[in-house]
């Protein structure tokens, strides 16, 4: 640093942001990359918890007649694999990369909501727990993922299961809302200056749409929850027949949450592939402002479409009408994306590495697993096909191929930037080879089985109906991917140490989480970066203007713990925001909601009612200290 | 562009954060709401008694009064804002004061009504009755709520200054006190409409 | 055009043919539960006809809605940093996207038998 103001500013920073290491600062962080590690290694841990149920369940399908787990055991076996990898997996590891790369693309120093930032992975952990926790009772929820009723009412399943699950998923409904909200205001209010709305990553609009679509898709689950508990536990009536209900509301109410949910998955996902591609082509991505559309008006028309689940329920063709005509057209922004990448690569000179590869073999998973999307669309096929395990080979390629794949893209891509170190490439590739390998070995005899006839969530079947044999290589499949991601797993443990120094801009890439060091400082950049293009960090004279600006303590913000506010169309300087630094109140709400909830779980009354007291004082608690004191 | 990045002295301020975030928390309330609405009309639609055999048709006169009541308290609620914003704590504190007492009329009004219906035949009987409970339940909940919050902000006005950061709080809760009282529109005609 | 006109196609070019789809979907859906539920069957809802008359609408606004966001495409010209021009590209692309949807809507909706 070769100014005296320079090096001042840099010391100020380093004193109001710094955080000690230690038991109390681990409790009370509200450091958004702190926040989005802990995101990524939780989400992970669920990952392989879910995984180890799938193993399970293909140990006991490799074989006709198998005997490792019975049909209560498998029965909680695949609805808890499916609620742990799309609520504690897919969402929450998206969720901690764009916890850890939003306010660094968009050039700011925090979320807006800082404090609500860590109550929401406190929640997501709290609420984690409290799923788990009901294998410890034998009480696992054990009515698939989507908990249909009439199986889900007290009648047919009067043990707790479906207790964990509908409070479970409302506990973490806290957090997903606390956390869109805090991605919502953040995306649009704390830009870099001249960061206009054209002017935003990729992946900040995957983030933007996925809580858009949280904020409107949340409540129709939570609905649907709230009235099954309360028939469970006080004897509402809304899903049964004799009394005035209707059991397909429980499935209008799901979907409405459910397939927008799919999008909430795909979209960050497919925003990380438009981050990857365009620094992997070495070229400017084609057709940015489409792409940006794209991702919104999939999110929007995602609303439309969820009647598509139900297409085997007996409803009015007039009603499908609505819903087949809005699932077909929803192909066009995705079909528009994947041109996007496609013409980006070709127009570009590609360089492959790690990243690279899971791009690819999301590219080439995903769309098999559109195209069998497309076929479902087609209602008389969906009838034949409908509960068979071709739905089941379908949305592993979509949520596999268009989630996972790029969630190991973004592993392999900002290992660097989160630890200052690179990956293995040897390790990487081989491990990435595996994975596919393995992947499409699982998956793809699944189609098979499916128009074979194998029903989905049977925990065993009779030999002589041909099924044998791609059970057999399914589950071969399964361990084979076992290991490709074991192979990432250890490649990311050994290269803390091992591996290769980083450096600010390892891949030479376009986006402002490279204009600063690897792992970032606490106060991300010293001098807030100005923007002027849609790939700042390829603007080299704009990012010497930003150490310019350091050198003459312009847009350093040293009065406090602070960031700058722009107005959200075009990013010019509205005020300057002062945010909190570390706050024990997080921990302490989210603990006196985990008492809340468990307290109604185990239906005492007079201790929920003491929660939901402790829950209030803990939101004055937090409102004690404000800014500026 | 050089003229844009200087800080200036006197900020031009949009709306609060906090402001913005009250706006999404009421959003996803909206469509909760929305939820269960949808649900009452989507089950009334299937059942060709409604209400069902031997339940009689909902009150009208005293649900109506009483959210009008309710519906005023936008009014004391916008003082109440705009006073804050201006620097005016007595008259903030007042509105607060006025909006939450419109409100606890309504809640208590609502309750006794609720809880009088419930005497004669709870939520158990029929979806009608289940339908009828959870909305006007969630709704007086969404009440309360905003009863305790202006209480709190009352408390801290009268304990200490008016700050920009109380301010902006006051603001936002003018959002909720608005969505509420819209919302208590949409659950009286929701819960009426068989009297209609 | 003056820039208050501008700016009110802009955002009316933005927001209407998605929220016209919404609309025609909603209250088309509505229509039909009510038209083939136990209770609806016996209020004689004309579904054929209803269904028309909500979908025409929507046509009509969604089609309003892309005219007005086409005709910023040419002004959108002198925006610095471009977001007007994003903006109105983006409009007219997604509101012929949501016409097209409201059409093909249409098209199912009164080929088929309603219940």
């Amino acid at each position: 640093m070769s100014t005296v103001v320079g090096r001042e500013e840099l010391e100020r920073l380093e004193l109001l942001w710094a955080e000690r290491s230690g038991l109390k600062t681990f409790l009370t962080t509200c450091d958004h990359k702190k926040i989005g590690t802990r995101y990524l290694v939780t989400s992970f841990v669920f990952f392989v918890a879910g995984g180890v149920a799938a193993l399970t369940m293909r140990t006991q399908l490799a074989t006709a007649n198998g005997g490792i787990v019975g049909p209560k055991v498998y029965n909680e076996l695949f609805s808890m694999h499916g609620v742990t990898m799309i609520f504690f997996f897919v969402t929450p590891m998206l969720n901690g990369f764009g916890n850890y790369m939003v306010p660094l693309q968009i050039g700011a120093r925090d979320m807006a909501f800082p404090r609500m930032n860590a109550l929401s992975y406190w929640i997501f952990l709290a609420s984690g727990l409290f799923m788990y926790s009901s294998f410890l009772v034998g009480a696992a929820p054990d009515d698939g993922w989507f908990n249909y009723t009439p199986l889900a009412e007290h009648a047919f399943t009067p043990g707790r299961n479906i207790d964990f699950y509908n409070l479970g998923l409302l506990f973490l409904t806290v957090s997903s809302t606390v956390g869109a909200t805090n991605f919502l205001v953040t995306i649009f209010k704390l830009r870099a200056p001249g960061m206009s709305l054209n002017r935003i990553p990729l992946f900040c609009w995957g983030i933007a749409a996925q809580s858009f679509s949280l904020i409107f898709a949340l409540p129709a689950l939570s609905a649907a929850n709230i009235f099954l508990e309360l028939e469970r536990r006080f004897g509402f009536h809304f899903f049964d027949r004799a009394n005035g209900g209707d059991a397909l509301l429980w499935q209008h109410l799901f979907w409405i949450f459910g397939h927008p949910d799919v999008y909430i998955i795909f979209l960050p996902a497919v925003g990380i592939v438009s981050t990857i591609v365009p620094v992997f082509a070495r070229r400017s991505m084609i057709a940015h402002d489409w792409l940006a559309l794209a991702t919104m008006a999939t999110a929007f028309i995602g609303f439309g479409v969820w009647v598509h689940h139900m297409f085997a329920t007996g409803l009015s063709n007039v009603t499908y009408a609505f819903y087949s005509a809005a699932s077909m057209v929803i192909v066009i922004p995705s079909g528009v994306q994947i041109f996007g990448w496609l013409a980006t690569l070709l127009k570009g000179r590609p360089v492959i590495r790690s990243p690279l590869l899971y791009i690819l073999g999301f590219v080439v998973t995903f769309v098999i697993g559109g195209v069998t999307g497309v076929m479902f669309a087609a209602i008389p096929f969906d009838q034949q096909v409908t509960d068979t395990y071709f739905v089941v080979a379908h949305f592993h390629y979509v949520l596999f191929g268009g989630a996972v794949f790029p969630i190991f893209a973004a592993i392999h891509y900002w290992y660097p930037k989160l630890t200052g170190r690179m990956l293995d490439e040897r390790l990487a590739t081989w491990s990435f080879w595996t994975f596919f390998v393995g992947f499409n070995l699982t998956f793809f005899p699944m189609h098979v089985l499916g128009l074979l006839g194998e029903p989905r969530r049977v925990y065993t079947y009779h030999s002589g109906f041909g099924w044998g044999i791609w059970n057999l290589i399914s589950t071969i499949g399964a361990f084979t991917l076992a290991a490709g991601i074991l192979g990432t797993v250890v490649n990311v443990v050994r290269s803390r140490r091992a591996g290769a120094v980083a450096g600010p801009d390892p891949w030479g890439a376009n986006t402002l989480e490279w204009a600063t060091s690897s792992p970032p400082p606490e106060y991300n950049f010293p001098s807030i970066p100005v923007v002027r293009s849609v790939d700042p960090n390829w603007d080299v004279e704009d990012r010497r203007d930003d150490i310019r600006r350091l050198e003459h303590a312009e847009l350093t913000l040293t009065g406090g713990h602070e960031t700058i506010g722009t107005d959200w169309l075009d990013g010019n300087i509205e005020e300057v925001h002062e945010g909190p630094a570390e706050s024990p109140w997080p921990l302490l709400l989210a603990l006196a909601l985990s008492w809340f909830f468990l307290a109604f779980l185990a239906g005492h009354w007079v201790l929920a009612g003491i929660g939901a007291a402790l829950t209030a004082a803990a939101v004055g608690g937090w409102q004690l200290k404000e800014p500026g004191e | 562009m050089s003229e844009q990045l200087s800080v200036p002295v006197a900020l031009q301020r949009g709306r609060p954060l906090g402001w913005w975030g009250m706006l999404m928390l009421v959003a996803t309330e909206a469509v909760l709401f929305g939820s269960m609405i949808a649900s009452y009309f989507y089950l009334r639609f299937r059942t060709p008694q409604w209400p069902p055999v031997g339940v009689p048709e909902p009150k009208v006169l005293y649900p109506v009064l009483l959210t009008v009541v309710l519906v005023l308290s936008s009014l004391p609620a916008a003082v109440a804002s705009r006073s804050a914003r201006r620097g005016r704590p007595g008259q903030a504190a007042w509105g607060l004061v006025a909006t939450l007492a419109l409100a606890s009329v309504y809640a208590a009004g609502t309750s006794v009504l609720v809880v009088r219906a419930w005497h004669h035949a709870g939520a158990q009987r029929d979806a009608y009755d289940s339908l009828f409970f959870t909305l006007q339940g969630a709704h007086v909940a969404h009440v309360a709520v905003g009863v305790l919050i202006n209480l709190f902000l009352v408390g801290k006005l009268s304990r200490g200054r008016l700050t920009r950061y109380r301010a902006n709080g006051i603001w936002a809760m003018s959002l909720y006190w608005h969505f509420v009282n819209v919302l208590a529109v949409g659950v009286l005609l929701t819960t009426i409409s068989p009297a209609l | 055009m003056t820039a208050r006109t501008q700016s009110i196609a802009l955002w009316f070019g933005l927001a209407a043919p998605p929220l016209a789809w919404v609309v025609q979907l909603l209250a088309g859906w509505m229509l039909d539960e009510a038209r083939c539920g136990d209770a609806g069957m016996r209020w004689g809802i004309d579904d054929h006809l209803w269904q028309g008359v909500i979908s025409g609408c929507a046509i009509a606004v969604a089609t309003t809605g892309v005219v007005a966001a086409g005709s910023m495409l040419r002004s959108a010209r002198d925006d610095a940093r471009g977001r007007t021009a994003f903006l109105a590209r983006t409009s007219f692309s997604a509101g012929v996207v949501f016409l097209f949807l409201t059409i093909l809507t249409l098209v199912g909706v009164q080929t088929l038998e309603p219940c």
